[in-house]
């Protein structure tokens, strides 16, 4: 009996120490809202949406793409001039641009942020956007080269190497402090989408002291490496709507309104809190209770009901916005399959066929049941302004039927399959979709079904852990495989580049030199109207007559709030909240704000 | 003792890196780049320079130069500056693998052994009255609710009571960590599997020991059925229990990353599973190897006190 009660009094003591250990304190907020997970606060090394939005909280960037348009206003820079030959930018910071430990924001701030990101050291997914600026790309690949040979040779003197990076930056990247207040930035091409880059999250300054206090170099690798804990509440130093008060891993994030900030009038909620509840149902049971203002992103399984009753009336907290992203499922257009085979969809002809038996409306009111707008080309439409993306392929069986015919695949002797002119059946075709998923693997059920009774394929689907459905995607071992693309900024060519045939994220292996070239032809090209044209020649290439993909629909985020008591958050389809707009609503204050989601002329379909 | 003690403890290093080893080369096997983001790759060049910068290249390599600064021989050495340190986490940048351990184990830790301590009560209780009472609509129902306890999964278990307790009756609040009224419904979910299997070794050890001799001699001499079954059948019928809790005390602290995924709880169990599912190497390292030596030093803690409970294991040895 002894035995039981030590254990029984143990496990008690434990447990009410670690309670009193583990618990925090309950603070009054003027905004809770539940987001996903944050992966990072270093601005130069973001990739998530949630990254990128608490980042334009934290610091402001050169330009602010704010409101229903998404126009570059002024931000961080009370104004700048573009060169005639557009490619030399001069941005002038304002002089009242403070951190939030009150020392001014320079330019040397900004140029420090923008070497983190082309230094190999910093290992930023996003180094390559920032390679339009002269000398960028050979910048990080003599650095990474230098690296290399440092290490190769059991180490050196580091700090030397360092000194000559830091000079070779000065002497070769187009990008000058040519006062505390100016920035001068030199591109290698006119750019035109550039300005709207500068809005770009990875783009936000760093507080150059703070780096340099919590960055070393390696002795061993001659690398610079700057100590995460420059993130953490305390140590970051931010110029934005907020700074950092509290974050804790996974548990929550907790914003203050910047004292400092020059704009600080325009902050609405003072204090701001982000739980990331990471099992989407607790959050909505969570929200349903009380205490939650927002929800920024309900995946929840039943969400499709939830957006039929606020459509039907019953209920005014579900909101389905157009997000910065289409679905598309996509073609394997290498000549043959991974396993030999010769592969029938390096046949445009044969995806035509495939694309043009898809039907799209179908899906989005029957299988998604999300009502999805949707989507004929890569870039949705009415998200980039001055661009009309191209209307892509109907709905058309007779159409599709034909496509297949030309391509030498039709149904001789009457079984319903399709067969070539040897006789020989059309290859089972194999359809990858990624597990744990219920949208693609409703999407691949319902459109086995369309081809195998459209076309007389047999379809087997195959389904794959993300890891190796991406594994696949590389090697080329698939016939048809789901998809899906998020813009990063506002032109279209954030949508055509990833279908360029020399491009990392080319899993198709589409290589079509007349589609690179339209893209390089409008590089070049200064006019906006006829750059905008032939673009959209490009894209029409791609989804009126190549097929390397099939655009389905327009991806949607699901918002939960309700827009009697808050407001302040936009449906520009890219979602990039600003959290100083968003706040619980007075009751004097009128619903038609101008960026109100409910109330916006882009509207969200409710 | 001492010896068998000391004996373990010795054992503790060569099984920890015989761990190492297999989650090492495990989850290197699983294809992709853990620094690969959902939906997008970095440009071929830049992508091969992020992999060298994390040492991502050359699994040899990494392999060694890790189990240096993990173990604590690169900073015997001199060679790095922390001893036992994990590295930042390959999905998390920000953070490193130390402190989302220092701060997700003890959360982990109070949920596991709040769940066993209420397992304790409710399986001893429960196992009690149907043991003693075997055959019985009480029993029965035991049995039954011991039946629904092991079968039911966490998700099934952990959704039902936050709608029931939280979202209806407004008793707890939904999701989060920080304090007893957000421990409570958690720690009862977890607990639920462990008070079945508890009940079921209870029940099966109070029939078979109440059949025994001397427990017969005990009933014979006098003592009431209660008197006999306290003092004389559950001590025996406590032994299976107590070499159950040991690893049950592991997995409670351990796998219960379900249960705080359904509550919002920043524990242990859920950074694993994002680990594995990122193929964030040093997390997955992290979590396996604290894992592993708690587990190791719980087994061991239960073999001693086994030992100090029934002196036929040490007369054995």
């Amino acid at each position: 009996m002894s035995v039981r009660l030590t254990l029984t009094l143990l496990i008690c003591s434990a447990i009410v120490g670690a309670l009193v250990w583990t618990s925090g304190v309950t603070p009054i907020n003027d905004l809770v809202w539940v987001g996903p997970d944050i992966f990072t606060l270093d601005p130069q090394k973001l990739s998530y949406q949630q990254d990128i939005r608490m980042e334009m909280a934290l610091d402001e960037t050169l330009v602010v793409r704010e409101g229903v348009t998404a126009e570059p206003i002024p931000g961080a820079a009370r104004e700048w001039e573009i060169s005639a030959d557009g490619r030399e930018y001069r941005f002038r910071l304002r002089p009242d641009g403070k951190w939030s430990n009150g020392e001014s924001v320079t330019a040397e701030d900004f140029r420090m942020a923008w070497m983190r990101a082309m230094l190999p050291d910093t290992a930023a997914d996003y180094s390559g956007l920032f390679f339009v600026i002269d000398g960028a790309r050979d910048f990080f690949f003599w650095r990474e080269a230098q690296l290399a040979a440092f290490a190769a040779n059991g180490g050196g003197d580091a700090q030397a190497l360092w000194q000559q990076t830091l000079t070779r930056f000065d002497e070769t990247v187009g990008v000058t402090a040519v006062d505390s207040l100016t920035l001068l930035v030199r591109l290698i091409q006119p750019t035109p989408f550039w300005l709207d880059q500068c809005g770009f999250a990875v783009t936000s300054p760093v507080h150059r002291a703070t780096i340099e206090r919590f960055s070393s170099l390696d002795a061993r690798t001659g690398r610079y490496e700057t100590d995460a804990s420059w993130t953490k509440p305390g140590n970051r130093v931010s110029n934005g709507p907020y700074r950092l008060a509290a974050w804790r891993y996974k548990r929550d994030l907790l914003l203050e309104a910047n004292e400092f900030y020059w704009n600080r009038e325009s902050v609405q909620a003072k204090r701001v809190l982000m739980l990331p509840f990471e099992e989407n149902n607790t959050a909505v049971l969570a929200y349903g209770a009380g205490g939650i203002d927002w929800i920024a992103d309900v995946t929840v399984d039943y969400r499709a009901d939830m957006a039929a009753q606020q459509r039907a009336g019953l209920r005014t907290d579900t909101h389905v916005l157009d997000a910065f992203g289409t679905d598309f499922f996509q073609f394997n257009c290498r000549p043959r399959l991974a396993d030999g085979r010769v592969n029938p969809f390096s046949d445009r002809h044969v995806r035509r066929a495939f694309a043009l038996a898809v039907n799209k409306q179908a899906l989005v009111t029957q299988v998604t049941r999300m009502n999805e707008s949707i989507a004929g080309a890569l870039t949705p439409p009415g998200s980039i302004k001055g661009y009309t993306p191209p209307a892509g392929l109907p709905y058309d069986l007779t159409r599709a039927r034909e496509e297949l015919t030309t391509a030498g695949w039709s149904d001789h002797d009457g079984d319903g399959l399709v067969e070539d002119s040897a006789g020989n059946r059309f290859p089972v075709v194999d359809v990858l979709y990624t597990t744990g998923a219920v949208r693609y693997k409703n999407l691949a059920l319902a459109l086995r079904e369309m081809w195998a009774s459209a076309l007389g394929v047999e379809v087997s689907l195959r389904s794959k852990d993300t890891k190796f459905f991406k594994e696949d995607l590389r090697t080329g071992n698939f016939m048809i495989a789901r998809g899906g693309w998020y813009g990063d900024y506002g032109d279209p060519t954030t949508y055509l580049e990833f279908c360029r045939s020399t491009d990392g994220n080319n899993d198709r292996r589409y290589n079509d030199p007349a589609f690179d070239a339209l893209l390089d032809q409008a590089a070049a090209e200064r006019d906006p109207a006829r750059r905008f044209a032939l673009l959209q020649q490009a894209e029409s290439k791609l989804v009126e007559e190549d097929l390397p993909l099939i655009p389905l629909c327009n991806f949607v985020q699901v918002y939960m709030y309700e827009p009697e008591s808050l407001t302040g958050l936009t449906a520009h389809p890219r979602l990039e909240q600003y959290l100083g707009r968003v706040h619980r609503r007075d009751k004097s204050e009128p619903r038609d704000s101008s960026v109100s989601v409910t109330d916006s002329p882009e509207g969200a379909h409710q | 003792m001492s010896a068998f003690i000391l004996r373990r403890l010795l054992q503790l290093p060569l099984i920890v890196l015989i761990v190492y080893t297999t989650t090492f080369v495990l989850i290197w096997l699983v294809p992709g780049n853990p620094l690969e983001k959902e939906g997008r790759r970095p440009p071929p060049e830049v992508e091969a320079a992020m992999l060298r910068q994390y040492k991502l290249d050359d699994p040899v390599a990494f392999y060694f130069d890790y189990l240096g600064k993990v173990s604590g021989v690169a900073w015997v050495v001199g060679s790095h500056t922390r001893a036992f340190d994990f590295g930042p986490s390959l999905g998390h940048p920000d953070w490193s693998v130390n402190e989302i351990l220092a701060t997700g184990l003890p959360v982990s830790m109070t949920l596991g052994m709040g769940a066993i301590a209420i397992a304790l009560a409710i399986g001893m209780t429960s196992g009690l009255v149907a043991g003693l009472r075997p055959g019985s609509a009480a029993d029965a129902l035991s049995q039954l609710v011991a039946l629904a306890g092991i079968s039911l999964p966490g998700f099934v278990t952990g959704t039902i009571l936050l709608i029931l307790f939280s979202a209806k009756l407004h008793w707890f609040p939904i999701g989060g960590w920080g304090g007893l009224s957000h421990a409570i419904l958690p720690m009862i979910a977890l607990s639920l599997p462990f008070s079945a299997y508890i009940a079921r070794l209870i029940r099966f050890g109070m029939i078979e020991q109440m059949e025994t001799a001397h427990v017969r001699t005990a009933l014979a001499k006098g003592l009431s059925r209660r008197q006999a079954a306290y003092r004389h059948a559950l001590k025996n019928a406590f032994l299976p229990v107590l070499s159950y809790l040991g690893p049950a005390t592991a997995v409670a602290m351990t796998g219960s990353f379900v249960i705080e995924k359904v509550f919002a709880v920043p524990g242990l169990g859920r950074h694993f599973v994002d680990g594995v599912l990122g193929k964030d190497i040093t997390l997955v390292m992290g979590v396996v190897l604290t894992y592993s030596t708690i587990m190791v030093l719980l087994n061991l803690l239960v073999d001693v006190l086994y030992r100090w409970v029934d002196p036929r294991i040490e007369a054995a040895y």
